[in-house]
C-alpha cells in the first residue's frame, strides 16, 4: 500500500516532466473536471459555442437566481427577456451524469467538482447574450438555494475570484451598512471590486456580502427560536465585454 | 463519366438516409420509434426524448438514459443490467419482465409505470418517484429505495430480501403476499399500507410511521418495530413471533 502511494506520489511529482497514459488514467480516477466550464465561454463568439453535451439544463436566467423558462438549446436565447442593458441572460448547469452516478453509489466524495460549482462553492452560472446571439458576458452568483453551511461561506468565494482577476488590478471599496443592515456577530462585509481586463476589452464587478438585512434577526422576537438562515451571504461576479457594463445595483 | 455521377448521387442519397445513421442516432433524432430486440448495450441516450418508443426485448445493458424522457415507452422484456436511468422520466412506461439488475434509477420518475415480474435486484433508486407503479411479482432483492415515493404502488407477491426502503413513503402501497426478509423500513412513513398474507422476517421498522397498516394473514418473525407507530393487532398471535415490539418489549414465541 505504501509502495503504491509512493509510486503515485512519484508519478504526480513527475507529471510536468513526463506525462504518461498511466498517470492520466490515475488522475482521471482522482479528479473530475467538466468538459466545458464557465471560464471557457469566449466573448464575441456565438452562445452556441457551448457544447450541448457539456450541459445538463438550459433555461432563462433570473439575474443570478434560480432558472425560469426551460430552453431546448442555446439557439432559443431570445426567449429570455432582455435586461436593461439589452443582454439576454441564459442559465445553464454543467453535465451532471457523473455526479448522479456517484449519488446512486452513495459515493458523493468521489468527485471533487461536486456539480455546478466554482472553488467548491455551489453557484448559478449565466451567460449574457446580445440580440445577435453573441456571448458578451458571464454572471456567477453563489446559489441561494444551498444549505446553511454553503451559504455561510459563500462570501469567501470572492477571495478566490479576486485572486483570479488580480491581473485586472481590481479596485475595491467597502460599502458601509445601510437600510438597517447589521453585522453577523461582529462581522460585516460589503465590498465591491471593479476592474478592466489588461487588453481593455472587458470589465468586471465583484460584490461580496455578509450581513443581516433589515428584519433578519438571529432569534425570533415572537417565538424566541433561533433563526439559522437569517443572513445575507453571497458573492456575485459579472464580467462583460465593452461597450456593455456590469449591473451596478448593490445588494440591499 | 455518367456512371461515376450516378454512383456519386447514389452515395449521397444513401449517406443522407436515416437508416444508415444507426439505431441509436435514429432513436435519438426521432427518425425511428421502435427498435425491438436491438442490441443497444452501452449506448448513450443521455437527455434524449424517447417518449413512446418500443424497445421490447432490446439489450440495454450498460446504456445511459441519464435525464432521458421515456414517457410511455415500451421496455417489455428488455435486458438493462447496470444501465443508467438516473433522473430519467419513465412515467407510464411498460417495463414488464425486464431485467434491470444493478441499474441506477436515482431520482428517476417511474409513476404509473407497469413493471410486473421485472427484476430490479441490486438497483439504486434513491428518491425515485414510484407512485402508482405496478411491481407485482417483481424482484427487488438488495435494491436501495431510500427516500423513494411509493404511494399507491402495488408490490403484491414481490420479493424484498435485503431491500432498503428507509425513509421511503409507502402510503396505501400493497405488499400483499410479498416476501420481506432482512429489509429496512427505518423511518418509513405512509398510512394505509397493506401487508396482507406477507411473510416479514428480520426486518427493521425502527421509527416507522405506518398508521392504519393492514397485516391480516401476515407472518412476522424476528423483526424490530422499536418506536414504530404501527398496529400489529391484525396478525394472528401464533404468526407474530420473536419481534421487538413498538414499546421495546422483546417478544417470545407466540406472545
Amino acid at each position: 500500500m505504501r509502495l503504491a502511494a509512493a509510486a503515485l506520489w512519484l508519478g504526480l511529482a513527475m507529471a510536468p516532466l513526463a506525462p504518461s497514459a498511466g498517470l492520466a488514467q490515475a488522475e482521471a480516477k482522482l479528479t473530475y473536471v467538466p468538459a466545458f466550464t464557465i471560464w471557457d465561454v469566449k466573448f464575441g463568439a456565438p452562445i452556441t459555442q457551448i457544447p450541448l453535451s457539456a450541459v445538463a439544463l438550459i433555461a432563462c436566467g433570473t439575474n443570478g437566481g434560480p432558472p425560469s423558462v426551460p430552453l431546448r438549446d442555446f439557439t432559443e436565447f431570445a426567449t429570455c427577456p432582455a435586461e436593461a442593458s439589452g443582454l439576454h441572460e441564459v442559465f445553464f448547469t454543467y453535465d451532471d451524469e457523473q455526479d448522479y452516478i456517484a449519488k446512486a453509489l452513495e459515493d458523493e466524495y468521489r468527485f471533487a467538482q461536486g456539480g455546478t460549482s466554482i472553488y467548491a462553492h455551489p453557484v448559478v452560472f449565466t451567460v449574457l447574450v446580445d440580440a445577435a446571439g453573441i456571448a458578451r458576458g458571464i454572471r456567477i452568483v453563489t446559489d441561494e438555494r444551498a444549505g446553511e453551511r454553503d451559504r455561510r461561506v459563500a462570501v469567501r468565494l470572492a477571495d478566490n475570484l479576486r485572486g483570479r482577476y488580480s491581473p485586472w488590478s481590481p479596485a475595491c471599496e467597502d460599502i458601509p451598512a445601510t437600510d438597517g443592515q447589521q453585522p453577523v456577530g461582529s462581522i460585516f462585509i460589503h465590498q465591491i471590486c471593479t476592474g478592466t481586463s489588461p487588453d481593455g476589452d472587458a470589465t468586471m464587478r465583484l460584490e461580496a456580502t455578509y450581513f443581516r438585512k433589515k428584519g433578519q434577526t438571529s432569534i425570533s422576537r415572537e417565538t424566541q427560536q433561533v433563526q439559522k438562515n437569517y443572513f445575507q451571504s453571497a458573492t456575485r461576479l459579472e464580467v462583460v465585454q465593452q461597450p456593455f457594463a456590469p449591473d451596478a445595483t448593490p445588494v440591499r | 463519366m455518367r456512371m461515376r455521377a450516378m454512383i456519386a448521387v447514389a452515395f449521397a442519397v444513401l449517406a443522407a438516409s436515416p437508416a444508415l445513421a444507426g439505431p441509436v442516432e435514429d432513436l435519438i433524432s426521432g427518425a425511428r420509434q421502435e427498435c425491438r430486440g436491438c442490441d443497444l448495450s452501452n449506448a448513450s441516450f443521455k437527455k434524449a426524448d424517447l417518449s413512446g418508443v418500443d424497445l421490447t426485448g432490446a439489450n440495454l445493458s450498460g446504456a445511459s438514459f441519464h435525464r432521458a424522457i421515456l414517457k410511455g415507452a415500451n421496455l417489455t422484456d428488455v435486458i438493462a443490467e447496470d444501465a443508467n436511468f438516473n433522473l430519467a422520466d419513465l412515467s407510464g412506461a411498460v417495463l414488464a419482465g425486464g431485467r434491470f439488475k444493478g441499474a441506477m434509477f436515482y431520482e428517476a420518475q417511474l409513476s404509473a409505470a407497469k413493471a410486473p415480474g421485472a427484476d430490479f435486484s441490486y438497483t439504486m433508486a434513491q428518491h425515485a418517484r414510484l407512485t402508482g407503479i405496478d411491481l407485482t411479482g417483481a424482484n427487488l432483492d438488495a435494491s436501495v429505495l431510500k427516500g423513494a415515493r411509493l404511494n399507491n404502488a402495488d408490490l403484491t407477491g414481490a420479493s424484498l430480501n435485503r431491500t432498503n426502503l428507509d425513509k421511503a413513503n409507502i402510503g396505501r402501497t400493497r405488499f400483499d403476499a410479498a416476501t420481506i426478509d432482512g429489509a429496512g423500513f427505518v423511518e418509513t412513513t405512509g398510512s394505509g399500507a397493506a401487508f396482507r398474507d406477507a411473510t416479514i422476517t428480520q426486518t427493521d421498522f425502527f421509527g416507522a410511521r405506518l398508521d392504519n397498516a393492514d397485516f391480516t394473514g401476515a407472518r412476522a418473525h424476528a423483526n424490530r418495530f422499536t418506536r414504530a407507530k404501527v398496529d400489529l393487532g391484525s396478525i394472528a398471535p401464533d404468526q407474530l413471533t420473536n419481534n421487538i415490539m413498538p414499546d421495546g418489549q422483546v417478544q417470545r414465541s407466540g406472545q
